[in-house]
């Protein structure tokens, strides 16, 4: 990924920006095909080539967040119905349906009860474009919970979809992606966090003060794109305090 | 001449810009989208585009009506509207300022009254809007306004006047022309008000594709008559005339290589005032993308 360039909805992109493997090019975001060959841009913003997965997309940090199965994220429960959980996952959107029984070890009798207001980590188990996006808090194969479930406690706090897309990257790659403030937080002290890719992180500190601190240090580092050093800077003075 | 400025995501909506035009229009533009749409207004296969534009100053009235209804029709023609079934995409264009034209006679001259001299800005902020929320585009566009005014003897032809269109040039102009070119080329929307013939109507034509899109020959045709104007338009656009010849030897690829050169050489088009409106909002965008990729600088 050493050059980005930047790409204009309606610019063709050019064949040598294209990962040139045999194997299928897997088209991200931002991006559709005219058959036979022609791939144009459909947002503005960075293009970025995966030449080992063969996969293109459009790099970009902005625009509402639209759902995508299997994409995990932190939706706030609107209504509880007699089967399922009308869930809020972006603003001003209709709700998506969190079935009672999706969660693990949850059958009629013995399935969680969740207020209207409450956060739940939800996976997109099917978001069709014609009809409602469906969650589910279990792994569909396993029906282990995986992590998933109601959020008790902590915070959450607005994030750009690209920052939310970088805190869910592998610590390595994120180190590699120049994002060192979890690390650096986790070093000091002891912290829950769940990202949504939905811009949405949910901390938990255990206490009100370590919540906000580490809750203001992410939100930070995202608003002011800090680089690695001012990202460690951010952290200890946030601490100092705590 | 003052330069046209820009900024995007000066808000907290989904996307937003605020646009400044050389003539002195301000206008910040949010948009928000996918979002729920209201039942009467839904549409089973496509989004809904929704545009608002309010007044720098009172209520909008049937002015803002007329241009919202020609904002909708050229947007429309641009958001691909199917991959959002039955969703909303609202947009919202409030003027901020306009510039002063009291002092240049008013309401009595009618171009001053005219809604056509605000329509290219709003398109502009309406394009760089929908860029910054990510909304997706089939392509981009870029707009500007043509005043004509009488010729100085009755020999020669009217004169047309491009860019910075200054209330006096208003006041005095017999018709004014808003044209909108997709980067390909092709012709988005055209609004004409007052008198011209044909013939002048093909020149101002011409004229406003040079200016959109900096296609070499349109300017070629109109360097010979002695405006000024169309002479530095010639200068900055030497460089493309190259393009567009190597364009009409490889058919098809036309776009591909047009974006080759582009890409090959950033640096040089950073530098160098933007040949056309076109290069103008990738310079805009190229600027937003490097500040939101500032954290991926390790030193």
């Amino acid at each position: 990924m050493a050059s980005t360039p930047v790409i204009l909805p309606g610019d063709v992109v050019p064949a040598e920006h294209l990962p040139s493997t045999k194997k299928a090019l897997t088209l991200g975001p931002g991006l559709r095909h005219t058959p036979p060959s022609t791939i144009t841009a459909t947002t503005a913003g960075a293009l970025s080539v995966d030449s080992k997965k063969n996969a293109i997309w459009i790099e970009h940090n902005n625009g509402r967040y639209v759902p995508h199965t299997n994409d995990l994220i932190i939706a706030t429960v609107r209504q509880t119905g007699s089967d399922a959980y009308q869930c809020a996952i972006t603003p001003h959107t209709p709700s998506a349906i969190l079935p009672n029984l999706a969660f693990e070890g949850a059958t009629k009798k013995t399935r969680p009860q969740l207020a209207s207001g409450q956060l739940v980590y939800a996976r997109i188990s099917s978001a069709p474009k014609h009809a409602e996006t469906e969650l589910e808090c279990m792994s569909a194969s396993s029906g282990k919970s995986e992590g998933m479930g109601p959020l008790k406690g902590g915070m959450v706090y607005d994030i750009s979809l690209g920052m939310a897309r970088r805190l869910m990257l592998s610590p390595a790659k994120m180190r590699e992606q120049g994002l060192v403030v979890l690390e650096a937080l986790a070093e000091k002290v002891q912290f829950e966090i769940a990202v949504g890719r939905n811009g949405r992180v949910w901390v938990d500190g255990g206490n009100v003060a370590m919540t906000l601190a580490v809750g203001t240090c992410i939100v930070e580092t995202d608003r002011g794109g800090l680089d690695f050093r001012e990202q460690r800077r951010l952290v200890e003075k946030k601490l100092k305090g705590v | 001449m003052p330069a046209a400025t820009a900024t995007l995501g000066p808000l907290c909506s989904d996307g937003s810009a605020t646009y400044t035009s050389p003539e002195g229009y301000t206008i910040t533009g949010a948009v928000n989208g996918p979002i729920e749409v209201q039942r009467r207004d839904e549409l089973p296969e496509e989004a809904t585009i929704e545009v608002n534009i309010r007044p720098a100053n009172g209520v909008g009235t049937t002015r803002e009506r007329h241009l919202e209804s020609l904002l909708h029709s050229t947007l429309r023609s641009i958001i691909l509207t199917h991959t959002f079934p039955r969703t909303l995409i609202q947009l919202t264009l409030q003027i901020v300022s306009t510039p002063d034209k009291m002092g240049y006679g008013g309401s009595r001259y009618l171009n001053l009254s005219s809604s056509l001299p605000l329509l290219p800005s709003l398109l502009q902020t309406a394009l760089l809007t929908l860029l910054s929320g990510a909304i997706p585009l089939r392509t981009t566009y870029t707009s500007t306004l043509l005043a004509v005014s009488p010729a100085p003897s009755p020999s020669e032809k009217p004169t047309i006047h491009t860019s910075l269109i200054t209330p006096q040039c208003l006041a005095s102009a017999t018709s004014l022309h808003v044209f909108t070119f997709t980067p390909a080329g092709d012709l988005l929307l055209a609004e004409s008000e007052g008198s011209f013939d044909i013939e002048t109507w093909e020149r101002v034509y011409e004229r406003a594709e040079a200016v959109c899109i900096g296609d070499g020959e349109g300017v070629a045709g109109v360097a010979g008559e002695g405006d000024e104007k169309a002479g530095a338009n010639v200068k900055g656009l030497q460089g493309m005339e190259i393009d567009s010849e190597e364009e009409e030897e490889d058919e098809g690829g036309v776009r591909l290589l047009d974006a080759g050169v582009e890409e090959a050489a950033p640096a040089v088009s950073k530098k160098e005032t933007p040949q056309n409106l076109g290069g103008w909002v990738k310079g805009v965008v190229e600027a937003k993308v490097k500040e939101d990729m500032r954290w991926k600088n390790r030193n």
